[in-house]
């Protein structure tokens, strides 16, 4: 049993501001659309807070962390 | 360290705590606010909460974070003063002792007028956007006076709703506190465009009607027509409660070194301070990334004792006409400009200096403002830059 601390984006939310992809740009791009696109949603050891500081960077409150239980 | 206090409760002071909690710290945290109203987002004031048919939530975090996170809060009485020998802050009658403090008291709307009558409303507080919303459902014709951010949006708000407007600008082109004329002026084509009527270089001097809002008294003799009339020209800090703390206050706000310290344990975040940046000059920005940026910096340098400073360009984002306008870095102090203004309507302005990028206005291209963000943080040459072309101007 695995636990996967995993970050989504909230449906609806993203504005494009790309805060997250300046603060984390491994994880995260902008889509064609100007929407955000999750390259790595797993968050491995050692990268958490990078993740979370670019989950409080979006100015929307766009993205969460996920606890995935597999 | 025992007892972190933090002054001010919107979207700096929010962060700080935050940031005090995902850092680990795990002292006390009070926050003290002189609303009566959870930490609250305010980009959407002027916005959404404007034009959405259902009210959207503005709360930063959901109402039981603060207890879940430990922070104590003190709200809807502001703090009257700071007492930095015995560490103290006075809210009131009350004396509350600190280890370390954060000023983060924001600022309030400028108000050159003795008074504004009826029909005349600043957009600042969550309590202002509700009663200007209210309003906006009446009014035929809005006169928007100051042709900055704020008042460009309550503008695009009001031609969403299918009244009138009018913005009034004293200087020749709006949001020229942010940028060039080069890219101003298609900023102001755009809000033409919207159907706004944009009366530049004019100022407005009085009021007119009896009982309520009739129209505006401009410095030109001309009269603007309004049944309401919305007052957007700037800010000023809230720093009057900390006159006699011996912090060094000046007109531009709690003055604070490139780390966010104002004075030994006390720091400064967000529009109330202003801090000293690459140049060694004071600085002042109003604006949401900045006042979570400063926050950040500021958490980390407390808990460490380190000298981080604000490595990221700054980024100003504009919702307005149904375009997405974004200011990057420094985009007054430039030497040459590259000006692409293609057929659909988007628009990319940089500013360079001495051969570098420093600034970008953009309209639209959520992407390539990402990468601005990116070559301005990291110095970059024009001779790099694809989209350096369109009509370069030398400019003396």
């Amino acid at each position: 049993m695995n636990d996967n601390t995993r970050v989504v984006s909230v449906p609806g939310r993203c504005q494009g501001y790309a805060s997250c992809v300046i603060t984390d740009p491994d994880r995260f791009d902008l889509g064609p659309d100007g929407r955000v696109l999750i390259l790595k949603p797993v968050i491995q050891a050692g990268e958490l807070g990078l993740a979370e500081e670019a989950i409080r960077a979006c100015p929307a409150a766009a993205l969460k962390k996920e606890l995935e239980t597999s | 360290m025992k007892h972190v206090v933090i002054v001010g409760a919107s979207v700096a002071g929010y962060r700080a705590a935050e940031g005090l909690r995902a850092e680990g710290f795990d002292g006390e945290i009070t926050m003290i606010g002189a609303e009566d109203l959870l930490p609250y987002d305010r980009p959407p004031l002027s916005k959404e909460v404007l034009t959405a048919e259902v009210l959207p939530t503005v709360d930063i975090a959901d109402p039981g974070w603060y207890s879940e996170h430990g922070i104590t809060l003190m709200l809807g009485r502001p703090a009257t003063g700071v007492d930095p020998e015995a560490q103290e802050i006075l809210v009131g009658e009350t004396h509350i002792r600190y280890d370390e403090l954060i000023i983060a008291t924001g600022a309030r709307p400028r108000n050159p007028f003795d008074a504004l009558p009826s029909g005349v409303i600043t957009l600042r507080t969550l309590d202002d956007a509700l009663h200007l919303r209210s309003a906006l459902g009446r009014a035929q014709n809005v006169a928007v006076i100051g042709g900055g951010f704020i008042g460009l949006e309550v503008a695009s708000a009001v031609r969403s709703r299918g009244a009138e407007t009018t913005v009034i600008e004293a200087a020749d082109i709006p949001l020229g506190r942010n940028l060039g004329p080069e890219a101003a002026h298609r900023v102001g084509d755009i809000a033409r465009g919207a159907g706004v009527h944009l009366r530049c270089g004019v100022g407005v001097q009085g009021f007119l009607g009896e009982t309520h809002l009739s129209g505006l008294q401009l410095s030109d003799g001309s009269v603007v027509d309004c049944d309401l009339a919305v007052l957007g020209i700037g800010a000023i800090p809230n720093t009057e409660w900390l006159e006699g703390s011996g912090l060094r206050i000046e007109r531009l706000g709690l003055i604070c070194d490139a780390n966010g310290r104002a004075a030994d344990r006390i720091w400064g975040v967000g529009d109330v301070s202003t801090w000293e940046n690459h140049a060694g000059e004071p600085e002042r920005h109003e604006h949401w990334t900045n006042a979570h940026q400063q926050a950040q910096v500021v958490v980390k340098n407390l808990l460490d004792g380190g000298h981080r400073r604000i490595e990221s360009a700054d980024y100003i984002w504009s919702d307005q006409f149904g375009h997405r306008l974004t200011i990057v870095g420094n985009t007054s102090l430039y030497d040459q400009i590259s000006v692409h203004h293609p057929k659909d309507g988007s628009l990319t302005v940089l500013y360079a200096r001495d051969g570098f990028l420093t600034g970008a206005c953009i309209v639209d291209q959520p992407r390539l403002a990402v990468q601005c963000r990116r070559w301005v943080a990291q110095n970059t040459s024009v001779r790099q830059i694809p989209e350096w072309r369109g009509e370069v101007l030398a400019v003396s």
